[in-house]
Order: structure tokens, then sequence, then C-alpha cells
């Protein structure tokens, strides 16, 4: 007999919501952290740019399926759609800000 | 059960039953993708030469010019012959390629055609795709002219790793349960052989799933690879990969010697030269940028060398950072372009339990519901069941269907390449029609068939190549014996699976459902 459905994973349109706030959502968080961790590090260490990315892309493949999986796991989906899309935007605005800052464009 | 294992195990399940199909799909061929370029001796009876001591770039320059001012080809690559492909394999961008279905559509793919070791002259044209089809169904379901299937593929495998992580938090207890075998009931059994399977091959299963999709990380993480650089279109690709380009001058020029340049390179890495792509081939501002081959070490080194193809001489020399290094390490983990058979046994047979891992997934699933859903009347379990069947036994069936349409179909036939890669999937389609349909005996009848394909197929090998199995090993050709072999003894899982399997229909008569 398998076990019963918990309770935030029953109503089709939520578990929709979920799935797309994770499998999309958490990817572009993810995105984001990397970039924002890329220019960080440039900025912090004086690291070479592309050296910076690959570290930063690297663990982004983790914080993706980490997020991924506490979408699923956080019975509140108001939190996780905040904090997921929330998230997703502010990363990438963060590190796009900081390099106009820096004028890197070279 | 807490909230938290009762929300991972949802995900286990119906991220499972979701995808499952598309994971066995896609880890049956990256199992036998191991061994495609014995795959490809098997298909492409025409390349099964012996490597010569010595081979040399300027014998096959002309003819790979050829081909790509032929094709109006701003370049040309050739992997160069080894023991595992003891051909020149070079590849040029085209639209007149044999293996498509509409060569008139618009977009480039990449050609292939191989050169004689020897002479450096082009081999007949195989007409098939062979062992690259399945390697590349395994990270972009074979899609050639349209890449949109590296998606499918990258998502299918952040969900696999989902799986692989939920799977082992739902687990009990992972080291009393690792010997337990309930044989008697069908839905224990099961889930006892997919726990062994999980636990067994946790790590590899994990490793082999992340580095195939680190592999493409240009391709899934586009925005850290380009907001880092401002308003600098491409420069990480410049920093990091490309490190030398220079455009067409438009006047003829005589190239040196590639081979002298190729010694060269081999001083300089202590490697020999793996691949070699010519950039403008016959014009002042042609340039060669070398690869080397390592096949002694796990890591896929990318260092490039940049020669000046009219004099010979060195313009750039460009050797991976660290970071970059470190991803060719993790990526090589993966391609195993190391010549070390154990290991790239081992890996063969992880890959195909991590088959069993997706099929067993399957079983639980069915067999945990069965009773129920057939005392409602939902028809959950009848759909799953043809899904599953169609997608484990249905695309070994397909596989099958390849390798025989490869013998059969003549060499002269136009489009032969995409007839064989229809055959596949006809096959396939086939084997989904029939679980579907007859839910009762599908494992048993296509069990048995796999058996009499996997027979069929070494049987024309023999007829219409003549290397039959004494012969090549007599010859030592271990790529198209060992396909044989492998063959057989897959017959002979399937003969003794349908044995199995039609006892077990002759005892289940009796029972309801």
């Amino acid at each position: 007999m398998p076990n019963p459905a918990p309770d935030h994973l029953q109503r089709p349109w939520a578990i929709a919501v979920r799935v797309l706030s994770a499998a999309v959502g958490s990817y572009y968080v993810s995105s984001g952290l990397a970039a924002l961790g890329a220019v960080i590090l440039v900025a912090a260490t004086g690291m070479e740019r592309s050296e910076a990315v690959m570290v930063n892309v690297l663990a982004a493949f983790l914080t993706y399926l980490i997020l991924a999986m506490w979408a699923f796991c956080e019975r509140r989906l108001l939190v996780v759609n905040t904090t997921i899309w929330l998230g997703a935007i502010a990363t990438h605005a963060l590190a796009i800000f900081l390099v106009s800052l820096s004028g890197v464009t070279t | 059960m807490t909230p938290f294992k009762a929300s991972m195990l949802w995900l286990h399940t119906w991220f499972g039953v979701a995808l499952g199909a598309l994971l066995f799909a896609i880890f049956w061929t990256g199992s036998l993708s191991v061994f495609y370029k014995e795959i490809d001796r098997w298909m492409m009876p025409m390349t099964r030469l012996q490597l010569p001591a010595s081979v040399s770039l300027d014998a096959m320059r002309p003819a790979a010019d050829a081909l790509a001012h032929g094709a109006n080809a701003p370049h040309w690559k050739v992997y160069l012959p080894t023991t595992k492909e003891p051909v020149h394999n070079v590849i040029y961008p085209s639209n007149t390629d044999s293996a498509t279905l509409f060569p008139e559509a618009p977009g480039s793919i990449m050609a292939r055609r191989f050169l004689d070791p020897n002479t450096g002259a082009p081999l007949e044209d195989p007409g098939t795709l062979a062992g690259d089809f399945l390697y590349s169904f395994h990270f972009k379901l074979a899609l050639r002219r349209f890449p949109v299937g590296y998606y499918p593929v990258a998502l299918a495998g952040m969900a696999m790793l989902a799986l692989i992580v939920s799977g082992t938090l739902v687990h009990g207890r992972i080291i009393a349960n690792f010997f337990l075998f309930r044989r008697q009931k069908k839905a224990r059994a099961s889930l006892d052989l997919h726990n062994a399977v999980g636990i067994l091959g946790l790590p590899f299963h994990f490793l082999i799933t992340l580095t195939g999709i680190i592999f493409f990380y240009n391709l899934h993480y586009p925005l850290p690879l380009s907001i880092p650089y401002g308003e600098e279109a491409g420069g990480y690709n410049r920093e990091a990969i490309a490190a030398y380009a220079r455009p067409e001058a438009g006047i003829p020029a005589e190239p040196a010697s590639l081979d002298k340049m190729a010694a060269e390179a081999a001083r300089i890495w202590g490697r020999p030269v793996g691949t070699v792509r010519v950039y403008h081939p016959g014009d002042q501002n042609a340039y060669a940028l070398m690869m080397p081959r390592d096949d002694s070490a796990v890591s896929d080194i990318r260092d490039s060398l940049f020669f000046d193809v009219p004099s010979g001489e060195l313009l750039y020399n460009q050797v991976a950072k660290p970071a970059l290094a470190t991803e060719r390490f993790i990526v090589g983990l993966h391609l195993i372009h190391f010549r070390h058979w154990p290991v790239r046994w081992l890996y063969f047979l992880l890959g195909l339990s991590g088959c069993v891992l997706i099929a067993t997934g399957f079983l639980y699933w069915l067999e945990s519901r069965r009773k129920r859903h057939t005392a409602l009347g939902l028809r959950g379990v009848r759909f799953v069941e043809g899904l599953t069947v169609g997608s484990t036994t249905g695309v070994i069936i397909a596989t099958l269907a390849f390798l025989i349409a490869n013998r059969l179909l003549p060499s002269t036939m136009p489009v032969r390449a995409a007839a064989e890669v229809g055959w596949f999937y006809f096959g396939w389609l086939a084997a989904y029609a029939h679980a579907w349909l007859r839910p009762g005996s599908a494992w048993y009848e296509q069990a048995k068939t796999i058996a009499v394909l996997a027979v069929a197929a070494v049987v024309l090998n023999a007829t219409t190549t003549g290397d039959h199995l004494l012969r090549t090993i007599a010859r030592g050709d271990w790529a198209v014996a060992g396909v044989d072999m492998m063959l057989l003894v897959s017959a002979g899982i399937a003969a003794v699976s349908a044995k199995v399997l039609s006892r077990r229909q002759v005892a289940k008569v009796p029972q309801v459902g």
C-alpha cells in the first residue's frame, strides 16, 4: 500500500506551481547566485573572470539541486514562491548592478 | 513518517514515474556509449582496419581540404586514428549530409567522412550514424539539426540527482536492509532489489549524472557566463576557451607540413596530438588548432596550440587555468577517454545497473498498486505497465532493430543513415504499442523478441561481412567480436528471462488480475 501524499502535495494546481518554481525558479536562483558569486570573487580576490565564473558555475548545479528539493519540502507555497522568484530577480539584478559599478566593459 | 520524509517520498515516486522512461533511455544509450567506437566498427565494416605504425596528416590533408571546399565549409577537424578508431575521422559543417531526413533544410550540421589511415584517401561512405547515433541520443536525444535535445536530457538529469538524493533520504536502514531480499512477495522483491542496486551504485549514478550535466555548463548557464563581462559579448569564450582566431584573407597560399607542426605540438605537451582543426584551408590566413590526446589520464585535456599553416609557426599556446582544468577533470570522469578496459567495463556495468535501478523502481510502483487499482477499476497501473515495458525492453528492441537495419539496408540506398534511425524509432514505437495492447504477455513476448533479434544481428554480421566470430577472434578484432559476443550474451539473458516469465505467466492464470 503506497504512502499517502503529504498535505501540501495534494492539490494539482499547487503541485504545478511548485514544480514550476522548483524546476525553473530554482534554476534562475542558481544562475543569479553564480553570476553574483563570480562578480564578487573577481572584485574581492582579483581572480581571473573566466576562472571565477567556472568555480561558481560548478557550484550552481548543486545550488539548483538543493533549492529545487527544498521547494518540495517547505509546506507554505507562498514562502517557496517568494523566496525563489525574488531570489532569482535579486541575484541577477545585483550582479548586473555590481558589474556596472566596477565598469568592467573592456 | 515525518512530513520531510513524506515529501521526499512523494518527490521520489512521482518524478520517478514521470521521467523514468526518458532516464532509462538515457542510461541505456549512455551505457552503450562506453563502447560506441566498438559499435562503430561493427556497423561500418569498411573501417575494420589495422592501425598503421605511423599516420600522416600531410597525406590526409588534401582529401580533407577537398571535402571542406566541396561543402563550402570554413574549417575541418580530424580525429587522428587510434586503436579504437583506426581511421582518420574528418568532420566539417555541411548542408549536404546523407544522414539527414531533410537535406535542404536551413542551418548547418556536421558531416563526417572517414579516410584511409595508410593513404589518406576517403573510404566508401558508410551511410550510417552508427555508434554516434546512440552516443548522441544519450545527451541530446540524437537531435542533429535543431539543438534542443540537450535541455530535456539535462532536466531529466537534474531530476535523476533529486531522485538519488530523495531515495537515499527516504531509505530507512541502509546497512541493515542491504542484504534483504524478500523473493516471495513481488512488490517487496522489486523494492529490495531497487534499494540494493541504488545503494551499491549510488556514488556512480550520482557522479555520472552530475558530470554529464556539467559537460554542457556553457549551454546551461549562459547568464553567469555573460553578466560578469558586462557589455563585452562572448568574453567568457574568448578568455577561457577560444584564445585565437583570425578571418580569411582571400589570398590562396601553400600550406606547410602539418606533420611537422604536430611533432612540435607533441614536443611541447609531451603527449601526442589527438585532434587537428584547420581554419580557412588553402588560404594565406589558414591556421591549425591542435589538441592533445592522453589515454592514460582521466582528465579530458583541451590545451590548445595554434599554428600558422602557411609558415608552420606557432601562433599561440593556450593552457587551461586551474578552475577550467578542474572542470576538464570532472568531464573526463564522464568521457572516459582512457584506455584501461577493466574500468571501462565497470562504467558499462554500473551504467546498466542504473537501468536496473530505474526498471525496478517502476516495478515497485506497479506491484504496490496493482491490487488496489484493479479493485477500484483505476487505469494507472495498466498505463504505467505499458510505459515500463515500452521504455525498458522497448528501447533494447529499438537498438537491435537499428543494428539489424544496418546489416540489411543496401549500401546504395539514398538517405540510408536516416532510414536506420527510422528503424530504431519504428521498433521502439511498435514495442510501446505492443506493450499497451497486450498487457498480460508483453514482458514475456518482448524478452523473446530481444533474444531472437540479438541472434539475428550476429548472424547478419557474419553473412553480410563474412566476419563471423571465429574469424574476428582469430584476427584479434575485439571490437567486432566483442559486440557479437555481447549480443549473444544479451540473447542468452533475454531467453532465460522469457523462460522465467512464461513459467510465472502459467502460474498466474488462475488468479484474478
